[in-house]
């Protein structure tokens, strides 16, 4: 009797530890997805390459900035050369590299100011005009400079950067944290075992758990359908919000995936072992 | 025989195990997460709502015309109240933000746009667009309207009192008689009165004209209403 409750008491246990093993698995697997996916500084930009963000980018300018022209008494044809893809995709790289790296979360608009008061003074000799007050002009310049830093700074991240900055400082620390709390269970649950084949069934228990746990988040967001509907703005920053988030799912179920093959092995081999002590 | 028979019960209990304990794991998982997190997070996960549409957005730069020009002798649907026709509100198809449904002329101006309901960008860079705090012709109300001093509005320069404004829909033609100009700022609350309980146009744009830069005043027409048949809204303002 003693000793059946004894293993009553060893199994309720294991199966708590395979249950925290299961959270902290989770966990880890949240922690390296967002490390290399939405804290990583290349993950922006590289998403932002693949689908073409810049040349529809500066499109939304062109167009914002010929709109505000209109108002200003520019011709359409002023903002044919003002500006190219290619300089939206310096100051993007700039303004990712020097947020992520905790320097400034805006856009420098200096050399854009310097452009577009070159091209005024050249469009005000070319056309002639006289009738132009400098602090008409100055206003333009200004309300100019300001869309196009709205339309390259990414929305929300200079008030998120608190967070994002911290959480990319603390999150090595954190995977390296979850690994060896996660190490400590496998250690405890194999060795404090008598029966190999035990631990196997509760460390698959615990990856199944995770698999389930972490495969259900991308399955339910692409099931829904969430990610096509987010309102946004910007044709340009919905594409690559829309890769982006996308990419974070797939992550996740690759993570999932991996899990999967884990607790398969760990399924059968715990199987085969039962299976051979049971035949001997 | 009681061996091979509690071997056999143990082994079809056996594989359930790794079936129910996964889903129970998965739903602790998420109970703890929730219990951990939903005091911090739960304002965040309400306000996430307010980022996600019910559709996805469409980003076509076109807008939608539902202008048709009434001819002479068409009949759009009447009612007589208090001795006067009236339009049938229901025979009137109300302009969403951004839809085109009528065109403005002043002849003597050489002004001749679009008219659209709404004033953004698609409308203002395509012709003319009415304030959408304001009313629509035939409201009996103000007709507050903005366009580009270099482009559709530009003619406003050369308005005068006397000139005669025409705004053609899809429910009727109506007529203004420019009454006034004036210069004033754009953030004056004297320069228009939405409040007016008579029909009444207001057209206007920045100001001075040919001035390169974002100028602070702005050029206003007034104009006072001449013809056109009114629309009966005291079925919408009785409801």
């Amino acid at each position: 009797m003693g000793h059946k409750s004894r293993s009553k008491v060893k199994s309720v246990i294991y199966t708590l530890l395979a249950f925290i093993m299961s959270v902290l698995m989770f966990l880890l697997s949240f922690a390296i997805t967002l490390q290399v996916t939405i804290l990583s500084p290349d993950f922006l930009l590289d998403n932002m390459n693949s689908t073409n963000y810049f040349v529809e980018k500066y499109q939304e300018i062109v167009q914002k900035l010929t709109d505000l022209g209109n108002a200003g008494g520019l011709d359409k044809s002023f903002f044919d050369d003002l500006l190219n893809p290619v300089e939206i995709y310096d100051d993007t790289e700039i303004y990712l590299e020097e947020y992520y790296s905790g320097k400034s979360t805006v856009v420098d608009t200096t050399e854009f100011r310097q452009n577009f008061n070159n091209a005024l003074d050249k469009y005000i000799e070319e056309n002639n005009i006289q009738n132009v007050d400098s602090e008409s002009r100055e206003y333009l310049v200004k309300n100019a400079s300001g869309i196009y830093r709205s339309s390259v700074e990414v929305p929300f991240f200079s008030s998120a950067s608190t967070y994002i900055l911290a959480l990319a400082k603390i999150m090595p620390f954190v995977i390296a944290g979850l690994c060896v709390m996660i190490a400590a269970i496998v250690l405890i649950i194999v060795f404090t075992n008598s029966w190999r084949h035990r631990a196997l069934k509760y460390l698959c228990y615990a990856t199944s758990g995770a698999t389930l746990t972490v495969g259900v988040i991308p399955a339910f967001v692409f099931m829904s359908g969430k990610i096509q509907q987010i309102n946004i703005s910007s044709r340009a920053l919905y594409t690559v919000f829309v890769q982006c988030a996308n990419s974070v799912m797939i992550s996740l179920l690759l993570v999932a995936a991996v899990l999967l093959i884990i607790s398969l092995t760990l399924f059968f081999t715990h199987m085969n072992i039962r299976k051979k002590l049971i035949n001997s | 025989m009681s061996d091979k028979k509690n071997r056999h019960r143990h082994k079809s209990h056996y594989g359930k195990s790794f079936l129910i304990l996964p889903i129970v794991f998965f739903m602790g998982t998420y109970l703890v997460l929730y219990l951990a997190l939903a005091p911090a997070f739960s304002i965040f996960f309400s306000a996430s709502g307010l980022f996600f549409a019910d559709f996805e957005k469409n980003y076509s730069t076109e807008y939608d015309n539902i202008f048709v020009p009434v001819s002479e002798n068409s009949t759009i649907p009447t009612v007589d109240k208090n001795s006067q026709t009236l339009l049938d509100i229901n025979a009137i198809e109300y302009p969403q933000y951004g839809n085109q449904f009528g065109e403005i002329l002043i002849e003597d101006c050489g002004v001749d746009a679009k008219l659209f309901f709404g004033d953004g960008d698609i409308a203002l860079r395509n012709g003319v667009g009415i304030y959408s705090g304001s009313f629509i012709p035939g409201y009996g109300r103000t007709i507050l309207v903005a366009g580009h001093n270099n482009t559709y509005f530009n003619g406003l320069k050369n308005a005068k009192p006397g000139q005669i404004v025409t705004i053609k829909t899809s429910y009727g033609n109506y007529t203004y008689e420019i009454t006034k100009t004036a210069v004033k700022n754009q953030a004056s609350r004297k320069a228009f009165d939405l409040n007016a309980d008579h029909e009444n146009l207001i057209m206007y744009t920045c100001y001075p004209f040919d001035e390169l830069g974002l100028t602070r005043e702005r050029y206003f027409v007034y104009a006072k209403y001449v013809s056109g048949t009114q629309i009966d809204t005291d079925i919408v303002e009785g409801d």
